[in-house]
């Protein structure tokens, strides 16, 4: 512990309080005396005692993760991504983020704390000591989950708080690329092939399975037939669910789904990004495999014999892996449905058809898709939809319209209202964090100016 | 009978996960703990079951019949395939051995060649490429351009941000240039501002996921 320690701050002058004196017994390792590499190494430490407690509790971090007696975290190749991030065990406070937020998200709040200060002194204060009942509570976090959960349960218990506008009943011009896909799938015909990336798993379907849900009604709506594939293994058990939850729906109608009949649910991917690669190249080879590991008796030479391509990807870098090892492999459009948390990562691809020719995002597109497949069911009016050029057309088989019909759609007002609600009471607790810590940090540092 | 039951457990898990809310109390504390592990540990058997079902087998049972073939080059080339890749797996259960640590970090080298070379392949063709060409169009009207100035300012200074460039001045002061600080700063701004907008996104896909939840919970029984 006795060893010095030197914290580079990038944007200040950080080498004016040092002294200047060069080693005499290390050998020069570069001719270049101005050079930063050169400057760096004739720098003194400072003593780790005059360091503030941020920056000893940030070095006392960096020894303990260099501790060569510390065993890494096992990680499972390509299993890892699906599981529940194995610091659970050893790092309790971070249960939450590592359930909610993926490995990407949660490098992306380290680069953010790594920027803008992150709470690396609450983190050092925050030694274990023996606590009463009552202070076990984590008060803060309890007083902001209960509003934010009291805004959400409102619009379900309350029928007069409806905050806000409902989403548009057609995709306009603002969203061209929702649009697109309504149309790509609209436009199928019955027997039509479609390749269906299910990318998710039960940690998103929350969010995901309304997507999922809609969008398969529209194949089966088509009278086309979804060959289902994923490089998550979780996902396929949880796209049979979907299948059986729609097949059940249809029951009352004298319908059914059979799988092998009315779709097709191909074996797991293995390898990621390689298993994509795969089913571009070894296409035929793979669609004679279902999930079961039963002959499909497919016979598909190759991608370019889709009609369409599907994707419904929970994370964007699942996304990123379709535009890159599938969709530039066939001539085919690749269109995909994705969350809130995907977009922002998932757009640059859609925008400019850059890999995706279409791109439905999160619940409020739900909403929009289900009243424009409505409109296409016979007995619809109609009416309101001719502004947007979205007329009704003729369905390829009368019946399969109790795909639509029976689709369930009572919570779906409910839980818009409820994002509303959600999202004000969270955007309230932010300005007052903000507002309580930056007063915070001002008056420590007044209090800290004074001392001096 | 099953589905009741099945909507009763969800009911239970759900309670169980947002106990988190409530702190660090014992009770609270193992009752998520618990429903974590629950989701590992079912997560963990289906990946095995799913792997082992739909992709062991179906091979097993392919390369003993000459007349089907997995890949498309053959029978023959299946077996080939089916034990080499069992023997770099064998390999890798040898990870312990120290000695033997330079065969393990072979068949993880082949891997991780592999899986470069189809990344980086799949990132030019797929992403790099694509995603030049379609910033390279500046659309029509005066929004076109400002938006490819901002998205061209945005990227340049982000990318900035991560130069640690320093010199030394006559009276052995260092110090960066000041149009350096200036552009790293700038980049500062666009780095936090793209990092806040992705946790305000996910922080919508939680919201998202838990009006699913209450609307469950509210729902259930009824």
């Amino acid at each position: 512990m006795g060893r010095d320690f030197r914290w580079l701050d990038d944007d200040d002058d950080l080498f004016a309080d040092g002294d200047d004196r060069a080693e005499p017994s290390r050998p020069a390792q570069s001719n270049d005396e101005s050079s930063p590499a050169s400057i760096l190494r004739r720098r003194q430490d400072r003593p780790v005692e005059e360091l503030d407690s941020r920056l000893q509790a940030l070095r006392a971090k960096a020894m303990s993760t260099a501790d060569p007696k510390a065993a890494p975290p096992q990680t499972l190749y390509d299993v890892d991504d699906v599981l529940v991030s194995p610091e659970i065990a050893r790092k309790p406070s971070g249960v939450i983020s590592a359930a909610a937020l993926s490995q990407a998200q949660k490098k992306q709040i380290e680069l953010l704390q790594d920027i803008v200060g992150g709470p690396l002194e609450a983190n050092a204060r925050a030694e274990p000591r023996r606590r009463g009942f009552l202070s076990a509570f984590a008060w803060p976090r309890l007083l902001a989950a209960f509003i934010i959960f009291a805004a959400v349960t409102a619009p379900f218990v309350l029928l007069n708080i409806a905050p806000g506008d409902l989403p548009p009943p057609a995709f306009g011009a603002d969203n061209p690329a929702a649009g697109r896909v309504f149309t790509a799938l609209d436009g199928l015909q019955e027997g039509d092939w479609v390749l269906v990336g299910y990318e998710y798993g039960p940690t998103a379907a929350g969010e995901l399975d309304v997507l999922a849900d809609i969008l398969l009604r529209h194949l089966f709506f088509r009278g086309a037939k979804p060959i289902i594939v994923s490089s998550n293994p979780i996902a396929l058990v949880h796209a049979r669910n979907v299948l059986n939850g729609i097949s059940r729906s249809v029951q009352p109608a004298g319908m059914s789904l059979q799988a092998n009949r009315d779709y097709y649910l191909l074996r797991y991917l293995a390898g990621g990004a390689l298993g994509l690669r795969d089913l571009s190249h070894n296409f035929a080879s793979i669609v004679n495999i279902s999930a079961r590991g039963f002959p499909t008796y497919l016979e598909l030479a190759s991608l370019d014999e889709m009609a369409l391509m599907l994707l419904i990807a929970e994370r964007a870098d699942d996304i990123r892996h379709w535009a890159e090892q599938v969709a530039p492999t066939t001539t085919v459009d690749l269109v995909a449905a994705t969350g809130y948390a995907a977009q922002p990562l998932a757009e640059p691809y859609a925008l400019q058809s850059a890999g995706i020719s279409g791109l439905l995002v999160g619940i409020r597109s739900a909403y929009t898709y289900g009243i424009m497949l409505q409109s296409r069911l016979p007995t619809s009016p109609g009416e309101d939809l001719e502004a947007f050029d979205l007329l009704p057309t003729v369905t390829p088989q009368p019946n399969l319209a109790a795909y639509v019909q029976s689709r369930d759609r009572r919570q779906e007002t409910p839980r818009l209202q409820a994002m509303t609600m959600g999202t004000m009471a969270a955007v309230l607790i932010i300005a007052f964090g903000n507002v309580y810590f930056g007063l915070q940090a001002l008056l420590r540092r007044r209090t800290k100016s004074k001392g001096q | 009978m099953t589905e009741q039951t099945i909507a009763l457990v969800s009911f239970v898990l759900t309670l169980m996960v947002f106990s988190y809310v409530l702190g660090d109390l014992p009770l609270a504390r193992h009752l998520y703990r618990l429903a974590v592990y629950i989701l590992v540990g079912a997560a963990a058997a289906f990946t095995a079951i799913v792997t082992w079902e739909g992709v062991i087998l179906p091979y097993l049972q392919d390369i003993q019949n000459p007349t089907t073939s997995w890949t498309l080059l053959g029978n023959q080339a299946d077996i080939v395939i089916f034990f080499t890749a069992l023997s770099f797996g064998l390999l890798l259960l040898l990870k312990p051995v120290a000695r033997l640590a330079w065969l393990t970090n072979s068949i993880f080298a082949v891997v991780i060649v592999v899986s470069a070379a189809t990344a980086v392949t799949g990132a030019l063709t797929g992403t790099l490429l694509p995603l030049l060409h379609a910033t390279a169009i500046v659309p029509a009207g005066s929004s076109g351009l400002l938006d490819a100035a901002i998205v061209f300012l945005a990227t340049a200074t982000a990318l900035f941000y991560f130069q640690y460039q320093v010199k030394e001045d006559a009276d052995g002061e260092i110090k960066s240039a000041p149009a350096s600080r200036a552009l790293r700063f700038v980049g500062k701004a666009v780095i936090v501002t793209t990092l806040g907008a992705l946790y305000a996104a996910a922080m919508l896909t939680s919201l998202t996921i838990l009006t699913e939840r209450v609307g469950f919970l509210l729902g259930f029984g009824g």
